[in-house]
């Protein structure tokens, strides 16, 4: 379906799916990423469609940077490549990023990046805009799946035409939208490889780099122009009245101004928002006296208005930050909002809102680990084992093991970070420290500490909690799980605990940790453990893969069961259900997932195996 | 037509963005303009989702704005109550009576409402409440896998709904898996019966 050569055909595409038919049709020949919701659909549809294309080279890549460089590689060799990844992703992908734009690139680089406004599932809500800016390149952003699609073929003529990456920023709220989408066709041919030996663009050496960033001021001032007249800069003047708004948020202007019956507005609909088309803003400037800037985050075109503003000698009214928050993603309500402050009005158009359901009686449904997840038994082991550690994790579904009951997650910051701050952590204080760490984070950057750990003698315990897959981005590859970038069978797993051995780690266990009783004898064994750090390999596949999904395989034994609720608020399986007035657990079997770990956590052996009885 | 507004809710695995995507795929074929707006948390399995399917010619964002919700399709009764504030006044909601009990309520942090108290809170901002136990329906018929069908089959018969019963079966064939399509056209029909 994506890959139907039919000008015309509309289809229902997600923003992400819309960013791989965009690169389809501008000829893409290399495509990678690092998963990360919300960009991760990208790498997936990529993924998906690769050999029925037959037509780009892909991979999934260890990490953001890994990726970034494979794009720039394809770049060089005159292929039109894409790198996409979440925001987070650019800061270790800055390395190659913040270099590689004072040399440019050959064919065009495009950076789909997936921004997360309201932190839905990331660490921060950095603006990547921040990164056009520092590292002069632009940034373009989409207000529809058709936007997108279209963006994507102008980004990559851009690209070439200055030869700078473009940013196409996408929010989670823009990525993860779907809607009507017309193709236009793909091409048959693809540039052809050819890599140009040029040290100067190519090789960034002090003295290359001195020349080179004169150079990368005057390409990024053209590109400056050239986008005034850009057909994604979209401008009409009307009343004295003006709204300035990026890509998504012009939806919500669009619709508040609807609801309101307002027409005769300025707006100036940004496609490309940095850097800002000066010249038009100076005639918006000129046209209105009050000016509203409806940008999500930063207010980054707001400040360059004020500036234009100041050098113009203009003193017309420019709102922005005063009237709409610098956190979390927009609405229209919160833009409707502020258009009426601005203009001080009151609200025409009845919202009810005054008699809602009590918020008392909704009992929190906390984001939880799946029935069935290896993770949660990992985490009640840990908790078995030394319950006055101190616990350092890592960014995956098994940050989740913070949450109560399991408490098994004291810190998590990036991507890594699990090895790299428990290492020193045990450094520092006399608790035992169990790092926890997924197998994708330990191949993106977790790697490099462990090295780290063993040659500076931590005394850190790792534990990589190891289900064979990336789980929480949606099940992609990596380098463990004996899958191909095609999820074709690998001949070769690339396995940690080879990699904690040739490293030197002297204490490494492999468990099974559906296995508890075991395994909380192993974490036993590791916090004895003083020569060094240990690494004990905690795997059991995800139970949302194809092929490992189970049929629910425990039984309650009402009379045993002694009501002491240990499965259901220590252990909080969801599929262990308390039943309030019999005074046992239930088994919710459309929830179960079989893997029969809550067997070992019964005190008395009420909880027992089908296929015993 | 100009704007109408599809508010889904339940728990993560119930399967409201399959029937998201079924219902904006109705509303393509038939060229209508379409916006599905997704919440994915950071579970994969178990926590709150949302969804949005919005229709018509002045719609431009993924998200309902409060109070324009025309139609609720709520997999779980608490899921229903907590976003009420997208509805607009009497909107017509389909709800599963079917509870996920949360694991703060296993683990002894909070209490699970009644279903009296679920439907007299919905009451505050709509007398239109459908309801039915479809959970219990689609594991009867074969899995409940098939509950999203269920309840789009309920959907085609609520006053106002755009499409006909048959257009959504259309897109069910296009959209599902060749081998999930007799199970999933039947649990639609159960749905159309169970909240006639």
């Amino acid at each position: 379906m994506l890959l139907d050569n039919k000008p015309g055909l509309v289809e229902l595409l997600m923003g992400n799916q819309a960013v791989v038919r965009g690169a389809l049709e501008a000829g893409v020949s290399v495509a990678c990423t690092y998963p990360g919701t919300p960009a991760s659909e990208i790498g997936d549809t990529f993924a998906k469609n690769a050999e029925a294309s037959n037509s780009y080279y892909w991979e999934y890549s260890t990490n953001e940077k890994v990726a970034f460089e494979t794009a720039l590689a394809g770049s060089w060799s005159n292929l039109r490549s894409i790198v996409a990844m979440k925001h987070v992703g650019i800061n270790v992908a800055a390395d190659a990023l913040m270099s590689m734009t004072y040399g440019g690139n050959v064919a065009g680089l495009i950076l789909a990046v997936g921004d997360d406004p309201s932190c839905f599932s990331s660490q921060n809500e950095q603006d990547s805009r921040n990164y056009c800016r520092f590292g002069m390149f632009p940034c373009m952003e989409p207000s529809s799946p058709q936007e997108t699609k279209d963006m994507v073929k102008y980004a990559f003529d851009l690209s070439e035409k200055f030869r700078l990456p473009v940013l196409l920023r996408q929010t989670t709220r823009s990525a993860h939208c779907s809607g009507n989408v017309e193709y236009g066709s793909i091409p048959e041919t693809r540039n052809e490889v050819k890599f140009t030996k040029d040290k100067l663009h190519k090789a960034v050496l002090p003295s290359h780099a001195y020349k080179l960033h004169p150079d990368l001021i005057a390409r990024f001032s053209d590109l400056k122009k050239d986008i005034c007249d850009s057909p994604w800069t979209r401008l009409t003047l009307s009343g004295k009245f003006g709204i300035i708004a990026n890509g998504l948020t012009g939806n919500y202007v669009k619709e508040a101004l609807h609801y309101e019956g307002i027409e005769n507005i300025s707006f100036l609909h940004l496609g490309i928002t940095y850097p800002l088309p000066e010249d038009t803003l100076r005639k918006m400037i000129n046209h209105c006296d009050k000016i509203l800037v409806v940008e999500e985050l930063d207010p980054i075109t707001e400040e360059t208005l004020i500036r234009l503003a100041f050098e113009m000698g203009k003193n017309i009214e420019i709102h922005g930050k005063d009237v709409l928050p610098e956190t979390y993603e927009f609405n229209t309500r919160i833009v409707h909002k502020a258009i009426l402050e601005v203009l001080s009005k009151k609200e025409t158009v009845s919202c009810q809102g005054e008699d809602l359901p009590d918020q008392s009686v909704m009992p929190p449904r906390f984001p939880v680990l799946c029935p069935g997840c290896p993770h949660r038994a990992t985490f009640y082991a840990i908790r078995k084992a030394v319950p006055k550690g101190i616990y350092p994790s890592d960014i995956g579904c098994y940050t989740l093991g913070i949450q109560p009951p399991l408490n098994a997650v004291d810190t998590c910051v990036c991507m890594g970070g699990s090895i790299g701050t428990g290492a020193a952590l045990a450094h520092f204080n006399k608790e035992d420290i169990f790092a926890t760490i997924g197998d994708s984070t330990f191949f993106h950057t977790g790697m490099p500490a462990l090295v780290n750990a063993v040659w500076n003698k931590s005394k850190v315990n790792i534990v990589l909690v190891d289900n064979s897959i990336t789980a929480m981005t949606g099940q992609q590859p990596n380098p463990s799980c004996g899958l191909t970038s095609t999820f074709g069978v690998h001949d070769e797993p690339i396995l940690p605990e080879k990699v904690a051995e040739a490293v030197g780690v002297k204490f490494i266990r492999v468990v099974n940790p559906l296995n508890l009783k075991e395994t909380t004898e192993v974490f036993k064994e590791a916090a004895a453990f003083k020569d060094g750090p240990t690494f004990i390999v905690s795997r059991s596949p995800c139970c949302m893969m194809k092929g490992f999904q189970k049929k629910p395989i425990v039984h309650i034994n009402t009379e045993t069961c002694i009501s002491c609720k240990i499965c259901t608020s220590k252990f909080s399986c969801p599929a262990l259900i308390w039943d309030e007035e019999k005074k046992h657990p239930i088994v919710d079997e459309t929830m179960c997932n079989g893997c029969g770990a809550c067997i070992e956590v019964c005190p008395v052996g009420a909880i027992t195996s089908k296929k015993e009885q | 037509m100009i704007e109408y507004n599809i508010v889904m809710c339940g728990v993560g695995g119930q399967g409201t963005v399959l029937a998201s995507k079924i219902i904006a795929q109705t509303a393509i074929r038939n060229g209508i303009n379409a916006r599905v707006g997704e919440t994915h948390g950071m579970s994969q399995r178990g926590g709150t989702v949302i969804s949005h399917v919005r229709l018509g010619s002045e719609v431009y964002g993924a998200l309902t704005p409060e109070g324009h919700g025309d139609c609720m399709l709520a997999f779980e009764p608490v899921e229903s109550m907590r976003y009420m504030n997208y509805l607009r006044k009497d909107a017509f909601i389909v709800l599963n009576s079917h509870p996920l009990i949360p694991t703060s309520v296993n683990a002894g942090l909070a209490t699970y409402p009644k279903f009296e108290i679920v439907e007299k809170e919905l009451n505050r901002v709509s007398k239109n409440v459908i309801s039915t136990d479809a959970s219990k329906i689609a594991t009867e018929i074969g899995g409940i896998i098939s509950l999203n069908m269920v309840i789009l089959g309920a959907f085609s018969k609520i006053p106002g709904c755009p499409f006909s019963a048959d257009e959504m079966k259309k897109s069910i064939k296009e959209l599902v898996k060749p081998r999930f399509v007799d199970l999933n056209l039947r649990a639609f029909d159960e749905g159309v019966e169970a909240y006639n």
